[in-house]
């Protein structure tokens, strides 16, 4: 194999998730996206905490679960 | 004194402030493009948060987000939250790269790294000049922004389109005097400015009408409008906005050199996750003062308030965008008044200084110094991009006399335009071994793009059966410039292997551990 397949090959390798916490990160923040599309499941402005409608105060609860992960990944996935 | 004096010394005071740190920023700029337009790739922590964050947010954060709390409620939040996140992480994931490979191959604008990726001149030309062209679109937002801002602090006595003009030229003056570095110093009070501003705005205004805080003004939602309270917007409109308003905006040039001029990617990283609290959180003071206005615009307020208010805000201004700086400027104590709508303006400028230099930038060295003077010095090129800068605040504030409509649908059509450059970028910056997209494919896959978006935007204007809205438009020509590209990109010469490779051996530090 010559040296300019091999660096190809590296470079389909380097696509794949390099340890198990990328991975996982990766899983937990696309499941947070799916969750904001989730939100037509819970779509109601009866009251709950502080009076915020269940679809509010489900989105701030989404929102900061994304924040946190953004942060974890900043600390320990991202180079 | 009154509000209006106050109100508007402050603004002024502000405007002066600005130009100052233009002027003191073009006294230690080094005379060269790299230098003004990207700080000679040295932006710190500090500098390099604070402008991404103040530039991604504009009017579109202080005036229009509360526009559409007040007339949508709470979707916009359910929106906005993943998209801001999105912005955030895409500066990161993409802006790394960026970053790399600019400082490898000294990279100053977006059209650089096309060209030299694809291999394509006319790639080059393509990309400045599309982009150059919508960026007008969220130049005339700022525009509008500015007019609204200032013709408010004045109480009405300066007109929308004389104290646009005023605020356009403060913006125009310091990015001409000293460049971009202005701009990233500018920035850096204006971010700090607009963060505090949107929060004293929401706490002062909410509780000023419901002094039992947040569970009195959602009540008062509640029997108003409780529609405020749900997402009403559909899936489709939920996905374009994220799209649109989070890659759409980062490929935007004033966005993507900020990813060339950081100094390493540690402070990239950190920067980017700072953004995305800032960004976001930026909106739940936006929400409550939207909310606030919901009610107050359904019930008025004896003696203070006339209900129906926001009807005649969008007569004076063309569209409810006025909404922010009309309860600022008669709820908060004048001082305050004066402080907030200065932070409104910052909210603006910030996103306009970067617009009128990245603009220019393109402009002087995508087509001036390759086009029309090659052998031009670095002292015309920069006198050039002058001029090009105060030309499109000019084009900026022309169409914004013309009261074009919401922020919020303007700002769709710049970021639609942006958008389409989503798909040749990932491909640039994410070597494959098997090549998806070439230059043939790069660039028609943008140009279905962009005329696709234009057709599903404009088409109902010129009688065809088309109604939708322009992050829709945008995203359904991403997946056909998608589609096109990668097909006709099967079908011509696959990207040479030595440019995959040499792009694929600087992007080596992003991939490895």
């Amino acid at each position: 194999m010559s040296a300019r397949r091999r660096v190809l090959d590296e470079i389909e390798s380097h696509l794949a998730f390099r340890n198990i916490i990328d991975l996982v990160l990766s899983i937990i923040t696309l499941i947070l996206y799916g969750l904001f599309f989730a939100v037509y499941f819970v779509n109601s402005a009866e009251p709950t905490v502080g009076g915020l409608s269940v679809t509010f105060f489900y989105g701030l609860i989404v929102w900061a679960l994304l924040i946190i992960v953004v942060f974890i990944a900043a600390k320990i996935s991202w180079r | 004194m009154e509000t209006w004096v106050i109100a508007t010394t402050i603004v002024i005071v502000y405007s002066i402030l600005c130009i100052g740190l233009g002027y003191v920023a073009g006294r230690v700029f080094r005379k060269t493009i790299e230098d003004f337009y990207v700080l000679s790739r040295t932006a710190g922590f500090i500098v390099l948060f604070l402008a991404t964050a103040s530039t991604y947010h504009s009017a579109f954060a202080f005036l229009t987000s509360v526009a559409v709390f007040a007339s949508t409620g709470i979707s916009f939040w359910i929106a906005a939250a993943p998209w801001t996140v999105l912005a955030a992480i895409g500066g990161y994931i993409l802006g790394k790269r960026l970053f790399l490979v600019g400082k490898a191959k000294g990279f100053i604008t977006p059209a650089d790294l096309l060209a030299d990726y694809y291999g394509s001149e006319s790639l080059r030309l393509i990309t400045a000049i599309v982009q150059a062209l919508f960026v007008i679109a969220y130049i005339v937002v700022q525009a509008i922004g500015l007019g609204i801002i200032l013709s408010i602090a004045s109480g009405g006595r300066l007109s929308y389109e004389v104290a646009s003009l005023v605020l356009m030229i403060v913006a125009a003056l310091y990015v001409a005097i000293g460049g971009l570095r202005a701009a990233y110093w500018t920035d850096v009070l204006q971010g700090i400015w607009m963060y505090i501003g949107v929060w004293i705005a929401g706490i002062l205004i909410v509780t000023k009408f419901f002094p039992g805080g947040i569970p009195q003004l959602m009540d008062a939602v509640r029997q108003t409008n409780p529609n405020l309270l749900v997402m009403t917007w559909t899936p489709d409109k939920l996905f374009s906005f994220i799209m649109v308003y989070s890659f759409g905006v980062i490929l935007l040039p004033h966005m993507w050199i900020k990813y060339y001029a950081a100094r390493d990617t540690w402070t990239l990283k950190w920067s980017s996750a700072a953004m995305a609290l800032y960004v976001s959180s930026f909106y739940i003071p936006a929400a409550l003062v939207g909310l606030t206005a919901a009610v107050l615009n359904k019930t008025g307020v004896p003696g203070v308030l006339e209900a129906g208010f926001i009807q005649k805000l969008i007569s004076t201004y063309g569209s409810r965008d006025a909404v922010m700086a009309y309860m600022i400027y008669n709820f908060t104590p004048p001082i305050v008044a004066g402080f907030l709508l200065a932070g409104a303006a910052a909210a603006a400028m910030s996103t306009l200084d970067s617009f009128l230099g990245s603009t220019s930038m393109i402009l002087t060295r995508d087509i001036w110094q390759r086009y029309i003077r090659p052998k031009a010095s670095e002292k015309e090129l920069v006198l050039i991009s002058r001029i090009f800068i105060l030309i499109w605040a000019f084009i900026g504030w022309y169409f914004a006399v013309l009261k074009p409509g919401l922020i919020f649908d303007i700002t769709a059509i710049a970021c639609s335009g942006g958008l389409q450059f989503l798909v040749p970028t990932v491909q640039a910056l994410y070597p494959t071994k098997r090549n998806w997209i070439n230059k043939e494919g790069a660039i028609t896959g943008i140009l279905v793009g962009v005329i696709t978006t234009i057709i599903l935007t404009f088409g109902g204007r010129i009688g065809l059966p088309i109604k939708l809205h322009p992050a829709v438009a945008g995203t359904i020509g991403l997946a056909l410039n998608l589609i096109i590209a990668i097909l006709v990109s099967q079908v011509t010469t696959p990207l040479p292997e030595e440019k995959r490779l040499e792009y694929y051996k600087i992007l080596e530090p992003a991939m490895k551990k």
